[in-house]
C-alpha cells in the first residue's frame, strides 16, 4: 500500500511539473496551426478550429528557410566536430597529464565561465573586423571552434572517473599518450561525449546574438535571425514564427531522439565491462 | 578501428575548415581605412564606370519588397550603384548599429527616426544632409516631420515615411453598447472627462454586466475596458499634454512636465485608470498587451497607428473601424512621427549615398510605398496612393491623412534621452499600477530627466 502511495505522490508531482515545462510548446504547436484570426481568441483554443497548414509553407517562402537552415547547418556541424576534439583533448591534458601550473590555469579558464557574452562582444567584433572576417562564415565559427570552458569542465571531470588501472595497462603494452586518449579514453568517453554533443550543438543551431552582429548579407544569415524578423517593431506574424520555430525545432529533436538512444545503449554496455 | 574513425574525423574537420575559409573569402568586405571624415574625401568616389555598392540596413521585413522594388527602379537609372538591402530584427537593430559604429563599419544608410537622431548627431555618426534640402521642393513634405528630423539646426533625413495617432474601435462591441456609429466630435477635459469619458464608461463592464459609473461597478472585476492609449511612453502622452495646450520640452530640451498644464494631462491620464476606471493598469498590460486584448476584445477603443491596419485586418475576429482623437481644450492634436534614411558620417560614397536617400524621398519611390499600402509616403502628392490601396480592401485610412493636416507635434527627445526614458519608465510605470501618485512620479521624472541631461 505504501509503494503505491510513494509512486503515485512522485508520479503526480513529475507529470505536473512536465506539464507546466511543455505548457508553451503546446501553445507553440497549436499556434503553427491556426487561421490569424484564432490567434487572440480569449479564452485560448488548444485545437485549432480550422486547422491551417499554410502557415508552414509562407513562412518558407517569406522566409527563404533553405538557404538559413544550410546556413545554420554548416556552422554547426563545423562547431559540433572541432568542439569535441578540442573540448576532449584539453580535458584529458587537465585531468591525466601533469604539467607544472596545470590546476590553476584550469582554475583560472573555469573563471572564464563568469564573463558574460555581451561584455566581449565589442573587443571580438574589433578583433574579427581588423581581420577582415566581417560578414563571413569564419568570423562565426573560429572564436568558438576551439572548445569552450563548460565543454572542457564536464569532460575534464568524466574522465578523472575513469580508473587509471586502464592507462597503466595501455603504458605497459607501449601505447603513448596520443594512442591512450584515442584508444582506450575516448571511446569510455562515448556517453559524455554524446551529451556534450547534444548540448553543443543544441547552442550552435540557436546561436543568435554574435551571427547577427557580425553576418550582413542577407544570404548568409543563420535560422534564428531569420526568424527574429518574422518580430516587428509593433506587431509580429505570431502564427509565422510558430511555424517557424516548429521547423527551426525538429533537427534537434531528431538529434535528441538518436542522442537518447545512444545514452541508454552505452550506459548498458559499460555495465558489462 | 578507432583509430580511423578519429582520422575520418579529423580529415573531414580538415576539409571543412578550408572550405570556410573559401567561401567566406569572396564575401569579405573590406571596411574605409582611417578614423575621421578623412575617407570621406580620400576614396574614388566620383570616378564614372567605378561601381560602387552600398549597405542599406533596415528593420522592418514587411517593408523589404517595397524598397527592393524601388532600390530596383533605382539601379536600373543609376547602374554604376548597387544597394544591398540588410534586414535585421528590430529588437537588436540597435545593438547592432552601435556596435557597427564603434567598428567604425556602420552601414552607408540605415533607417532612424527623430528619437534616436540627436544622440547619433552628437556622436558625430551622421552626415549632414542639409545640402539636400537646396536640391529638393521641401514644401512636399510635413513641416513638422522636416523640422523633427533636423538636430541644431542641420538636416540629418528627409522625410519619408510617417505615422500618426488615431482611434481604432470594436464595431461589435459598440453595438452591443448602443452605439450604430462612433460618436462625432468627442471632447476630453482634465475636470470631469467630457464627452470622452462618458463614452468610454458605456463600453467598460464589469463581470457582472454594470458599467463604469454606474451603481455598484466593481473596479476590481473589470472584463471589458473602454480604452488603452498607444502606449506610456512619452509619445503616449505628447496628444493628451499638447492637447491641453501643455508641452513635454521646452525648446531647450529641458523637461516641463510639472507646468500646470501639462500635469493635468498626465493626471487625467491616470485618473483614466482609477478614478474612471476605462483603462486597465500597467500590470494588467504587461499580462497581455494592448494588442492581444484588443483582438480578444477586452478593450473597445485604442490609440494606435496605420502599422496595425493591416494585422488587425487579418487577425480581428470582429467587426472593426477608425476615428479621430477626441479634441482636447486646446484643439485636436495628433503626435506624429517619421522615418528617415540617414547616412553614416564616414561613408566611402557621400554622393553616393545621397543620391539614393534623395531617390527614396522622391515621387518615384514614395509612389511605390503608397501603392503596395506599405508605409504613409512622407511625399504628399503620394500619400492618397496609400488611402487608395486601403479603401480597396474596404479600411478607411483617411482618418490618418485628416490628423496629419491637423495640429501636429513630433516625438519628444535629446541626445541623451534614452536616460530620461529609463526614469519616466520606472516611474510611470509605478504610478499606472496605483503605487505612486502620479503626482510623485511627474516630480520625479522632471527631477532626474533634467539631471541625467544634465540641467
Amino acid at each position: 500500500m505504501k509503494k503505491i502511495l510513494d509512486y503515485g505522490v512522485s508520479y503526480s508531482v513529475l507529470v505536473f511539473f512536465a506539464l507546466i515545462s511543455l505548457f508553451p510548446f503546446f501553445w507553440m504547436v497549436s499556434t503553427a496551426f491556426k487561421d490569424k484570426k484564432s490567434v487572440f481568441i480569449y479564452p485560448p483554443e488548444w485545437i485549432p478550429d480550422p486547422i491551417v497548414f499554410d502557415n508552414f509553407r509562407n513562412v518558407w517562402e517569406k522566409v527563404n528557410f533553405g538557404v538559413y537552415l544550410g546556413n545554420t547547418a554548416f556552422i554547426t556541424v563545423i562547431l559540433l566536430v572541432s568542439q569535441l576534439l578540442f573540448c576532449s583533448m584539453a580535458a584529458y591534458g587537465f585531468s591525466r597529464i601533469s604539467f607544472p601550473g596545470r590546476d590553476i590555469i584550469f582554475v583560472i579558464f573555469l573563471g572564464s565561465l563568469m564573463i558574460p557574452q555581451i561584455v566581449t562582444m565589442i573587443p571580438l567584433y574589433l578583433l574579427v573586423k581588423t581581420l577582415g572576417w566581417l560578414d563571413t562564415f569564419k568570423a562565426v565559427i573560429v572564436p568558438s571552434m576551439f572548445g569552450n570552458a563548460f565543454g572542457v569542465f564536464f569532460l575534464r571531470q568524466f574522465f578523472l572517473t575513469i580508473p587509471k588501472d586502464f592507462e597503466d595497462a595501455a603504458r605497459i603494452d607501449g601505447a603513448g599518450v596520443i594512442r591512450t586518449f584515442v584508444t582506450i579514453i575516448l571511446p569510455m568517453a562515448s556517453s559524455a561525449l554524446v551529451t556534450l554533443g547534444v548540448l553543443t550543438f543544441v547552442n550552435a543551431w540557436n546561436n543568435f546574438q554574435w551571427p547577427l552582429v557580425v553576418l550582413n548579407s542577407p544570404d548568409k544569415q543563420v535560422i534564428s535571425v531569420a526568424i527574429a524578423n518574422l518580430q516587428g517593431r509593433f506587431t509580429s506574424d505570431w502564427t509565422g514564427m510558430m511555424a517557424g520555430a516548429l521547423i527551426t525545432l525538429a533537427p534537434i529533436l531528431l538529434i535528441f531522439v538518436i542522442a537518447q538512444k545512444y545514452f541508454v545503449q552505452s550506459i548498458h554496455m559499460s555495465g558489462f565491462k | 578501428m578507432y583509430r580511423k574513425a578519429v582520422r575520418l574525423v579529423m580529415f573531414l574537420s580538415l576539409i571543412a575548415l578550408v572550405l570556410a575559409g573559401c567561401s567566406g573569402g569572396a564575401g569579405t568586405q573590406e571596411p574605409p581605412a582611417g578614423k575621421s571624415g578623412g575617407s570621406a574625401g580620400k576614396s574614388d568616389s566620383g570616378n564614372s564606370g567605378e561601381k560602387v555598392e552600398l549597405r542599406y540596413m533596415i528593420w522592418d521585413q514587411n517593408q523589404e519588397p517595397a524598397y527592393r522594388q524601388a532600390l530596383d527602379l533605382f539601379m536600373e537609372q543609376n547602374p554604376n550603384i548597387k544597394v544591398t538591402i540588410e534586414v535585421v530584427p528590430w529588437g537588436d537593430y540597435w545593438t547592432k548599429l552601435k556596435t557597427q559604429a564603434a567598428g567604425e563599419v556602420m552601414p552607408d544608410l540605415f533607417w532612424t527616426y527623430i528619437g534616436p537622431i540627436p544622440d547619433l548627431a552628437e556622436k558625430n555618426l551622421l552626415y549632414d544632409l542639409t545640402p539636400l534640402t537646396d536640391q529638393v521642393d521641401m514644401s512636399k513634405y510635413n513641416e513638422t516631420l522636416v523640422k523633427n528630423l533636423q538636430y541644431k539646426g542641420k538636416t540629418y533625413g528627409l522625410p519619408k515615411d510617417w505615422d500618426a495617432l488615431a482611434l481604432f474601435y470594436n464595431k461589435d462591441l459598440l453595438r452591443e453598447a448602443g452605439f450604430d456609429d462612433f460618436p462625432a466630435d468627442l471632447e476630453w477635459n482634465p475636470r470631469d472627462g467630457g464627452t470622452f469619458v462618458q463614452f468610454l464608461q458605456k463600453l467598460t463592464i464589469d463581470k457582472n454586466g454594470k458599467k463604469a459609473g454606474e451603481e455598484g461597478f466593481d473596479p476590481n472585476n473589470i472584463v471589458q475596458y473602454g480604452f488603452y492609449p498607444n502606449s506610456l511612453d512619452p509619445q503616449g502622452f505628447s496628444t493628451f499634454i499638447v492637447g491641453n495646450g501643455g508641452a513635454i520640452q521646452d525648446q531647450d530640451g529641458k523637461l516641463i512636465l510639472d507646468e500646470p498644464k501639462a500635469a493635468e494631462a498626465m493626471k487625467f491620464v491616470n485618473d483614466l485608470v482609477f478614478k474612471y476606471h476605462v483603462m486597465p493598469r500597467q500590470s494588467e498590460i504587461t499580462a497581455m498587451p494592448a494588442d492581444a486584448m484588443f483582438m480578444a476584445q477586452r478593450i473597445a477603443v485604442w490609440m494606435t497607428g496605420p502599422w496595425m491596419m493591416k494585422p488587425i485586418h487579418e487577425s480581428a475576429p470582429f467587426e472593426w473601424g477608425t476615428a479621430l482623437n477626441p479634441k482636447g481644450p486646446a484643439g485636436q492634436v495628433t503626435r506624429i512621427n517619421g522615418l528617415t534614411d540617414s547616412i553614416y558620417a564616414n561613408t566611402p560614397h557621400p554622393k553616393e549615398a545621397m543620391e539614393v536617400a534623395k531617390f527614396l524621398a522622391s515621387k518615384a519611390a514614395q509612389d511605390i510605398l503608397g501603392d503596395t499600402g506599405t508605409v504613409f509616403p512622407a511625399y504628399t502628392d503620394s500619400i492618397q496612393k496609400f488611402v487608395d490601396f486601403y479603401s480597396k480592401q474596404g479600411m478607411d485610412a483617411s482618418v490618418f491623412v485628416e490628423a496629419l493636416n491637423g495640429i501636429t507635434v513630433g516625438d519628444p527627445t535629446s541626445p541623451k534621452w534614452d536616460q530620461v526614458i529609463d526614469v519616466w519608465k520606472k516611474n510611470i510605470s509605478l504610478a499606472f499600477d496605483g503605487e505612486m501618485p502620479i503626482e510623485d512620479a511627474i516630480n520625479n521624472i522632471v527631477k532626474d530627466g533634467n539631471v541625467a541631461q544634465g540641467f
